[in-house]
């Protein structure tokens, strides 16, 4: 009943049927040229469900031909001490600022207005940013949990402006310079992922008009195509997370230590129940810190000295504690892994595009809950229930969600109960039911 | 509990939700509606399939970020459609397409109350059939005295059925109502002139048409033809009670159009009656019987040319009754209001002018009788209709005179074998001979006699046709060719035939002559009243 199901990088194109057979696979061409000839010469008459898109990690080129961004701040008077891009380099600086300010507004940390929105302010902005901002990036101070004031902001400068607004609230980071600075490098780089995504969507659009087309974020999970173009920096790093989803698909397991040997160097990464463990750190991107919580597995180089020790002490290092996780290793790597058995699974320089194909989507919540009114138990399902709706959001079937513990940490150095939670729902996607009158 | 469960689109067409538009998800609305509850974003997941949610303003706006949320979950969960306040903006285009792909209804209403659509929709989720006799009843309602015209007739069933509606003639012409209706009918495979004319349904869904005849005579054709545009969602128990409805419909406007047929007949018997005297016996009319004539339009003083109007072929589907109103209706078209009157022969009518006319001249009067006669033929394929004129006469009894003149014109017209043939009794023309010559029914059984060899070797008549042809032509073979369309070789050859058959020498002037003035009254029904 179910369609096919495609994955497509940079190197290859592969449908899938629906038990995870391999029907089709095209090398050698551009992402759509690969879609291309995979719909109309290979699987011509098969219904297509999805298709999986792996976008290359943007170019500091492409981030410096990309749109100045304009920075609205809604927090004045109680965020003025660091001005927004005040930590940025030169460099960057000068490529992408636009015009800034910030403006009255936000809330406290309880969802007490701090200061009403000014909205003559932000009308006054929009029409300074007119013919000079190709993107707005708006940031409100616990806008996270009380979004309303960037809403608004945001709704009233799209309706003046007809550029990408994004709002610091769709990612989902404590700081406001985070959210600030990543919704910055997202709104700059709308344009370069709306352009590859515009032509894997003509093709679609030409062959397979009711396939949903997703990309692949940097945990190896997936947004629909028309959110992926607001988040850019979430997708850095989805090729390497892909690969390693894959070799575990390959292995025809859910959770195993993952290897990937490459000439120059060998990764090595763990998956857990269709998760990458997070890296616990937010990434600098260009020497910026943002928001994005990619996971990064471990790069031993080859080219420097003692190569096999230090390769021994990353996989020990990935294994401590899952000793029951099997060992997948893509490409050649057979002296440094002697004494530990290991799958070799076949198509192995499939690995992404499969890793893409059969890729689940997740929501992820990780924030500070206060919980003045309600109690903790309030606050954990609170939290659950937003990971759960974002996993909805970004392609899951809420039938199939499963959920990670949630993680409590209590924030004790603030004067009110407060917790800060972190949960991940992830399930597979959601497939249109027939309709039987 | 019914087995065929109701579809949220059946629901819509019930028009219980006003001003609703269908913002996505359009082929979901085949799904069966199982429950219409009023709901939360997070409860979808709880409800059970086939359920269509519906929102308040606010638990759900379709414009906000919630709603690809709960087109995601309500998809999973086996949801039927959901109903919520329309948006302000336009909804994205990411919302529809996902409900299109999802094939989950997206119902936008301008304003809502949850509880208000539940109640409406709930008592339909549970007995279909109840929507059905909805319009049945109300049709039963609306039809209980026969509508007063087709456009009355047309009017309330639009409105009780709630699907535009057209009434036509057994040869698909539309009379009242819908052309778009109409229009649809040309595809539709389904013969109006039938003898026993059935009830048909045609197409499916939008596409399809719902017909049912009216019939003054229940075990005759159709006068004409209710047509219904097929309601959207109507399948099973909701197209049945529609059937039966338009069947109700059709039956009150038979007895509409047979009430008329009796008021028309009444009428034209007293005309008739009331004519009979003017002609027999015009120096005694009493003073009641002026009166009516005069109430009718009709003079009596003045000079006076008569037409009588003939029927010379009559197709199965024409009837001869309806034809008198057409021939009114026409004639007061073209500039003539007059009221014919029926007689054995057809319909008779005059027309009077203050000043002493011309009785040779009858003036416009043959060129607008031509066209009226020519636009009724044209309505009616197959139907022939000839008409004669009278001379102009004085006084009451000058109708008569004239009426008697015009007959004899009619019977020159009938033997003229061509479309809207009109004579006119000139007093000094050679047809008036003729005139008399024909009403003489021993002379035409005479010679008559002399072409029955060519109607035996030759059931068809072509015999026949060419040799008055070939006459009339004055013994030219080609002209006779050009007029018949044949070859001049099959024109000699077939004369060869004639010649060989008849009775007659053709090369004897008294028997061409004879022979000439046959062919002409040949295939002429002669009324020898």
């Amino acid at each position: 009943m179910s369609g096919l199901r495609v994955g497509v990088d940079a190197t290859a194109a592969v449908a899938l049927d629906e038990h995870d057979r391999i029907r089709a696979v095209r090398h050698g061409d551009t992402p759509a040229r690969m879609l291309e000839q995979l719909l109309t010469r290979d699987i011509e008459a098969a219904v297509i469900d999805r298709v999986v898109a792996i976008l290359p990690d943007p170019e500091p080129a492409e981030l410096k031909a990309g749109a100045r961004v304009a920075v609205l701040r809604i927090g004045a008077p109680a965020t003025t001490a660091i001005p927004p891009l005040a930590a940025w380099p030169a460099r960057e600086l000068a490529m992408l600022a636009g015009p800034v300010t910030v403006v009255r507004g936000g809330h406290e940390y309880d969802g007490r207005v701090s200061a009403p929105l000014d909205l003559a302010a932000v009308t006054e902005f929009a029409h300074g940013c007119a013919g000079i901002a190709g993107a707005v990036a708006v940031a409100g101070v616990h806008g996270l949990e009380y979004p309303e004031h960037e809403r608004l902001a945001a709704a009233l400068l799209a309706e003046q402006l007809s550029v990408p607004v994004i709002r610091g609230g769709e990612t989902e980071a404590l700081g406001l310079l985070e959210r600030e600075n990543t919704a910055v490098l997202d709104a700059a780089m709308t344009a370069a992922v709306d352009a590859r995504i515009g032509e894997l969507t003509a093709v679609l659009s030409a062959r397979q008009p009711n396939a949903e087309l997703f990309v692949l974020r940097g945990d190896g999970t997936v947004l629909p195509a028309h959110r992926a173009r607001r988040h850019a920096t979430a997708l850095i790093g989805a090729a390497r997370a892909a690969a390693l989803h894959g070799a575990v698909r390959l292995a025809g397991t859910a959770s195993a230590v993952v290897v990937e040997a490459r000439s120059d160097a060998a990764v090595v990464g763990r998956v857990r129940g269709g998760l990458l463990p997070g890296a616990g750190r937010l990434r600098e991107i260009a020497g910026i810190r943002t928001g994005v919580r990619t996971p990064r597995p471990v790069v031993v180089s080859r080219r420097q000295a003692g190569f096999p020790d230090r390769f021994g002490a990353a996989l020990a290092r990935m294994r401590a504690g899952h000793d029951e996780l099997p060992v997948v290793v893509l490409g050649d790597l057979a002296d440094e892994i002697a004494g530990v058995p290991v799958i070799r699974p076949p198509d192995g320089e499939l690995a992404a595009v499969l890793g893409a194909a059969t890729a689940e989507a997740a929501g992820s919540v990780d924030r500070i809950f206060w919980q003045g009114a309600g109690d903790r138990q309030e606050s954990a399902n609170r939290a659950r229930r937003l990971a759960r709706d974002a996993a909805v959001r970004a392609g899951a079937d809420p039938r199939t969600l499963r959920e990670t513990p949630v993680r409590a940490a209590l924030t004790t150095y603030v004067p009110v109960p407060a917790a800060r939670l972190q949960v991940t729902a992830i399930g597979a996607l959601l497939q249109p039911a027939p309709v039987t009158p | 509990m019914n087995s065929v469960p109701i579809t949220l689109g059946q629901l819509l067409e019930l028009g219980l939700l006003p001003e609703h538009e269908v913002l996505g998800g359009a082929s979901g609305l085949h799904r069966p509606v199982r429950v219409v509850v009023g709901s939360d974003v997070h409860e979808i997941p709880e409800l059970a399939p086939g359920s269509v949610a519906v929102f308040g303003r606010e638990q759900l706006v379709l414009d906000d970020l919630a709603v690809d949320l709960a087109v995601r979950l309500a998809g999973s969960a086996g949801l039927s459609g959901i109903i919520a306040a329309h948006p302000h903006r336009r909804i994205p285009f990411v919302t529809t397409r996902l409900a299109d792909r999802l094939a989950l209804p997206l119902i936008g209403v301008p304003d809502i109350a949850p509880a208000a659509v539940v109640t409406a929709f709930d008592p339909y989720v549970r007995a279909p059939e109840i929507a059905g006799l909805k319009v049945l009843g109300e049709v039963a309602r609306r039809f209980q005295r026969p509508p007063a015209d087709a456009q009355a007739l047309v009017s309330s069933l639009t409105a009780a059925v709630g699907e535009p509606v057209a009434l036509v003639d057994a040869e698909s012409r539309l009379l009242a109502g819908d052309p778009a209706v109409h229009a649809l009918l040309d595809g539709a495979a389904v013969r109006l002139g039938e003898r026993h004319p059935v009830a048909a349904t045609t197409g499916t869904d939008d596409e399809g048409l719902l017909l049912h005849p009216v019939q003054a005579d229940p075990s005759g054709p159709a006068v004409c033809w209710i047509v219904v545009r097929r309601p959207r969602f109507g399948t099973g128990v909701l197209l049945e009670p529609v059937r039966n409805a338009i069947a109700i419909a059709a039956l009150s406007f038979a007895l509409h159009v047979a009430g008329e047929a009796v008021r028309t007949e009444r009428e034209h018997r007293r005309r008739s009656l009331l004519l009979n005297e003017i002609l027999e016996q015009p120096e005694e009319l009493g003073s009641r019987s002026v009166e009516r004539a005069t109430a009718l339009g009709w003079r009596l003083a003045g000079w006076h040319t008569a037409v009588q109007v003939q029927v010379s072929a009559l197709p199965a589907a024409v009837r001869v009754s309806a034809l008198g109103s057409e021939l009114e209706e026409r004639l007061t078209e073209h500039g003539m209001p007059v009221t014919p009157v029926e007689r054995a022969e057809g319909w008779m009518f005059w027309t009077t002018s203050e000043a002493a006319a011309d009785p040779a001249d009858p003036g416009p009067l043959i060129g607008w009788i031509v066209r009226t006669l020519a636009a009724i033929e044209a309505e009616h394929p197959g139907l022939r209709l000839c008409a004669g004129i009278g001379g102009a006469h004085p006084g009451a009894a000058g109708i008569g005179r004239s009426a008697e003149q015009a007959r004899q014109a009619a019977l020159l017209a009938r033997t003229a074998h061509r479309p809207a043939a009109v004579e006119h009794i000139d007093a000094a023309s050679t047809r008036r001979l003729l005139a008399g010559w024909y009403g003489t029914a021993a002379l035409r059984g005479a010679t008559a006699e002399l072409l029955a060899p060519l109607d035996a070797a030759d059931p068809s008549g072509a015999l026949v046709r060419t040799l008055r042809c070939y006459l009339d032509c004055q013994s030219s073979a080609k002209a006779a060719g050009e007029v018949l369309g044949i070859h001049r070789n099959t024109v000699m050859q077939r004369m060869d035939r004639i010649a060989e058959l008849l009775p007659a020498d053709l090369g004897d002037p008294d028997d061409r002559l004879a022979v000439h003035l046959a062919t002409r009254a040949v295939g002429v029904e002669w009324d020898e009243s």
